[in-house]
């Protein structure tokens, strides 16, 4: 597949999930670019699992930002994009419904795990397979931690258990 | 409308037109765009500056002299030939180790007791010395045929069993044998690495164009090292240490850079981690 096609195909739900996986536009354009770029450079010629390996890269991608800004951030050489504090910037699509703005916030304010087994397996709608696939977990461990995502969301939107309503507030 | 559902309606992110287009351009431009591989030279080229001012400064790692003992430090390098000189007045150099031996002390006190002047020819079997005395260096290679001092140029040969208990004590190899089992901490690395990425269905890194440069980099530095080795004297230490941390940073930042798999950067990370740590232990040892 040449790039371009792979592009069109593919830079929707790259940027979506990292765009959710990170809550800032600049930062998720800048991994954005990044995940396309490995692909670009990459020497990958299985077809059939590019869909896996593209949102493999993403994913890395997005914990090697967690990752570097928890631990080695006085490293010389960092892209702009590592250097710089996330900053929750809410997509103008998100603030146009007060239901899915307060879904978007309490996602937000799951653990990582739990935020990206909800978006493969309830916002994309991505089999056990498939998701078992990119995460390199066993079927059994998303399953667990979909559900435990799923209940955290829950308690985060329904009451005031986590504080999510005065978190949510205090974003505006 | 239930939460399955709620959550099924964010996948409808409108796609941003603009900056796909503006990633897309992005990606072009960029990909001409040079290697960082000139800053790492850079660092490498810096590090190895300051370093060597560090050597160049005297060192006087030689205790203060007292009345009984005029002599401050003895240093010797196992193993030398003749018209050249290892041994250094510090055992921050590579295979130069500090002498305790008393009777060596007093061997070098007062060498005329034990030594006559004679000409001759170092043997086989040397052994580079520093003696380090009212602060200044004083150079000998001993063998087993005799001595010779490399400032004045003077042979001696030993005249008494004093003599030969020196330069037993001094010809002696003072690395630790089983320091060169380390290296071989690499095949069951490998063997791990290997086993996992089997049972993880995982690929390794595969050498890019980059990891092509990095190689002739760090073949480069090998070969001034054993050059320097050869020719030049023994290496120092602090150097030594820095390039092996440099030699990890360097390969480790590539193993960030191409990396697709967090697995495999895990597994990599280790892996560098285990080898850099190593060639630290085997220079301090050394």
């Amino acid at each position: 597949m040449e790039f371009d096609e792979l592009y069109e195909q593919y830079f929707q739900r790259i940027y979506q999930f990292i765009y959710y996986m990170v809550s800032d536009p600049s930062l998720a354009e800048d991994l954005t670019q990044e995940t396309f770029i490995r692909v670009y450079k990459g020497q990958f010629r299985n077809e059939a699992a590019m869909d896996t390996y593209i949102r493999r890269i993403a994913r890395n991608l997005v914990y090697d930002t967690y990752r570097k800004k928890a631990l080695i951030k006085w490293l010389p050489f960092q892209r702009k994009h590592e250097k710089r504090e996330t900053q929750y910037v809410p997509h103008d699509w998100i603030m146009q419904s007060e239901e899915r703005r307060l879904l978007y916030e309490a996602i937000q304010l799951l653990k990582p795990e739990y935020r990206e087994v909800l978006i493969y397996r309830k916002i994309e709608e991505l089999s056990l397979a498939e998701t078992s696939e990119i995460l390199g977990w066993s079927t059994v461990k998303i399953a667990n931690t979909q559900r435990s995502a799923m209940k955290a969301l829950e308690k985060k939107l329904g009451g005031d258990d986590f504080g999510f309503k005065q978190s949510t507030e205090g974003t505006q | 409308m239930d939460l399955n559902n709620r959550l099924k309606e964010l996948n409808k992110l409108p796609e941003d037109q603009y900056i796909k287009n503006r990633i897309y351009e992005r990606i072009h431009r960029k990909e001409k765009k040079g290697l960082p591989i000139w800053k790492e030279g850079a660092l490498l080229f810096t590090i190895a500056m300051i370093t060597l001012f560090f050597i160049m400064l005297p060192q006087s790692s030689s205790s203060p002299q007292t009345a009984s003992h005029p002599i401050q430090a003895i240093y010797m390098h196992f193993g030398g030939e003749e018209g050249q000189f290892f041994a250094r007045s510090s055992s921050l150099y590579m295979s130069v180790k500090k002498v305790q031996d008393p009777t060596v002390f007093s061997f070098f006190e007062d060498l005329t007791q034990y030594v006559e002047e004679v000409d001759g020819k170092l043997g086989n079997h040397i052994t580079d010395v520093v003696v380090v005395r009212d602060g200044q260096e004083e150079h000998y290679q001993i063998s087993d045929t005799g001595m010779l001092n490399i400032d004045s140029g003077q042979f001696f040969v030993g005249n008494s069993d004093v003599y030969d208990e020196v330069f037993e004590a001094l010809y002696s190899v003072k690395i630790l044998p089983w320091m060169f089992i380390f290296p071989l901490i690499m095949v069951p690395i490998n063997i791990f690495s290997m086993s996992y990425y089997k049972r993880h269905n995982l690929q390794g890194i595969k050498p890019s164009r980059r990891m092509w440069g990095l190689i002739v980099l760090v073949v480069a530095m090998l070969s001034s090292v054993f050059a320097w080795a050869a020719w030049v004297g023994p290496l120092y230490k602090p150097l030594m240490i820095m390039c092996a941390f440099l030699y990890g940073f360097i390969i480790w930042h590539h193993i960030k850079r191409e990396v697709q798999t967090y697995s495999v950067y895990k597994v990599e990370t280790i892996k560098i981690s285990i080898i850099s740590a190593t060639l630290v232990l085997i220079i301090i040892l050394y």
